[in-house]
């Protein structure tokens, strides 16, 4: 009955903070519509929010601006784009969070030199995923062209980025201030200290599924980026034909390797445009793929190492 | 009767219907305006207006503010001459006006979201702000792109076109006779050269 009551409380507690975040967050949206700030910012402030104070900042900060929009009646694509931004970005960032805040490593992280980077890895890594995902939400809602719309969300990244490493030195000085002083007591951090000593929490990812999301997220974003750009200029030739027969004219046709070369501009401009729309269900498949099976194929990476140094093995 | 009709029955004109038809044209072509325009500012100039056209006055002034971010900051642009040489003009394409409209909804929406206000009540360069954060700088005009490809094509384009088929834009080109302006009585009473004739 106490760990109803309990739980109750806590549900409620979060409620009123996500309410208090949420009336920050119609402030600051509004605060940023009226400066021409980038929303970007915003969100990247949301997100560092999320390390520094806890996921309830992010999610009242999105309910701000959800009500900032509707309450100037201007919902639009540009609403659910920046809450999706926002929310995949700090799931991402809780994600990885949690691998280190469950493992030893934590104490091994306890230095501001050493959680820093840390920090500024995992939020690279949520920051790179989120604006891929929104990227490719933007322009599947016909909004803007992928390639256009990471440019405008990448600033946010390294605002999240910029502000929370400035709030994990100031919690650090803090600390160091309060301890000068003789208070022994400090709080602990929701995301880079243990919440509940002793609860039982998942575990959370590996270092090396970290960078496997890494690397995915970065050929996603960059990739597909690229791709964009180029499907985007091979639209100024009208129609297939006609882009066929500049690359002809510029390659020639004798050779097998101008014959190649053609097909496969052709085969870009004809299916670039799908190939940036799937991107999305691919990445996130070789994402969840990774996660699931990555110490299988590391393993069977390594035991074929082990087989081309060391001979044919013994079984 | 017969005998009191002046004209001639073989079909020639008469000298008083040679000069009625010659006054009338000349008031016509005063009416017109035939080869007035001149001047720096984007005015309405001589194009007469289209009856049938779904922009209201909102659309007209939103557009008239976008106009001063995509110009020349040289040129000031006047609600009438918006008016008269975009949504004058014979329309392209059927529909086209509509998509217009449509587009300068989208600019004007996302001003008001992102912004603080509608498209008319910022600064032009804020307005260039709004055209740059919905990627409208940085793509290809297209009539069945993206939001930001459609603003592009309907809004960027028509707004040049506008500018450089008019007597100002052709000032700005260099060039006295742009496509969809002949130039103006004027132009054809100079030489090659440029002197008079």
């Amino acid at each position: 009955m106490r760990g109803k009551i309990n739980h109750i409380g806590v549900v409620r507690g979060n409620q009123v903070n996500i309410a208090l975040a949420a009336v920050v967050g119609f402030l600051v949206v509004d605060m940023a519509t009226r400066t021409a700030t980038s929303m970007a910012y915003v969100g990247g402030a949301f997100v560092a929010a999320a390390v520094l104070i806890g996921p309830e900042a992010p999610v009242g900060g999105v309910t701000g601006l959800v009500i900032h929009d509707a309450f100037h009646g201007a919902i639009g694509y540009w609403t659910g784009v920046t809450t999706a931004w926002v929310l995949v970005f700090t799931l991402v960032v809780m994600w990885l969070t949690n691998g280190l805040s469950n493992s030893p490593k934590r104490q091994a992280l306890k230095p501001i030199h050493r959680l820093a980077p840390a920090y500024t890895g995992i939020t690279l890594i949520g920051g790179i995923n989120a604006t891929a995902f929104a990227a490719w939400l933007t322009m599947v809602l016909g909004a803007q062209r992928f390639y256009t719309a990471v440019i405008g969300f990448l600033p946010g990244v390294i605002a999240a980025v910029g502000l929370c490493m400035f709030g994990l030195v100031a919690v650090d000085v803090t600390e160091r201030v309060g301890r000068q002083v003789g208070r022994t007591e400090t709080r602990g951090h929701p995301l880079f200290e243990s919440e509940a000593p002793g609860r039982n929490r998942d575990a959370g990812p590996t270092d090396t599924m970290a960078v496997g999301v890494f690397a995915i997220g970065t050929g996603w974003l960059l990739g597909v980026s690229a791709l964009d750009v180029f499907v985007h200029d091979l639209g100024l030739y009208p129609t297939a034909s006609e882009f066929s027969a500049f690359v002809t004219g510029f390659l020639g046709s004798g050779s097998p390797i101008a014959t190649v070369v053609t097909t496969i501009l052709l085969g870009v401009y004809k299916y670039g445009e799908l190939a940036v729309i799937l991107s999305a269900p691919v990445a996130l498949t070789a994402m969840l793929g990774w996660c699931t099976y990555h110490e299988q194929v590391l393993s069977s990476t390594a035991h074929g190492v082990g087989i081309i140094r060391g001979g044919a093995s013994d079984d | 009767m017969t005998e009191n009709q002046p004209e001639s029955d073989d079909g020639v004109p008469s000298r008083r219907q040679f000069l009625t038809a010659l006054g009338g044209t000349a008031l016509a072509a005063a009416a017109y305006g035939y080869g007035t325009d001149s001047g720096r500012s984007a005015a309405a100039g001589s194009a007469t207006p289209s009856s049938t056209h779904p922009a209201s006055g909102d659309h007209i002034d939103a557009l008239t503010a976008i106009a001063s971010a995509v110009y020349p900051s040289d040129v000031s642009v006047e609600r009438s001459f918006i008016e008269s040489r975009v949504f004058g003009r014979v329309e392209p394409e059927p529909d086209h006006f509509e998509k217009l409209v449509a587009a300068i909804e989208a600019v004007d929406n996302h001003a008001r979201a992102r912004f603080g206000g509608r498209v008319t009540d910022l600064s032009a360069g804020r307005r260039r702000q709004v055209l740059q954060s919905m990627g409208v700088t940085t793509v290809h005009p297209a009539a069945d792109g993206t939001t930001a490809e459609q603003v592009r094509f309907y809004v960027v384009n028509d707004l040049l076109y506008a500018l450089f088929t008019s007597p100002v834009g052709g000032e700005l080109l260099g060039v006295d006779n742009p496509p969809g302006h002949p130039g103006g009585r004027e132009a054809y009473q100079r030489g090659p050269g440029g002197g008079e004739r």
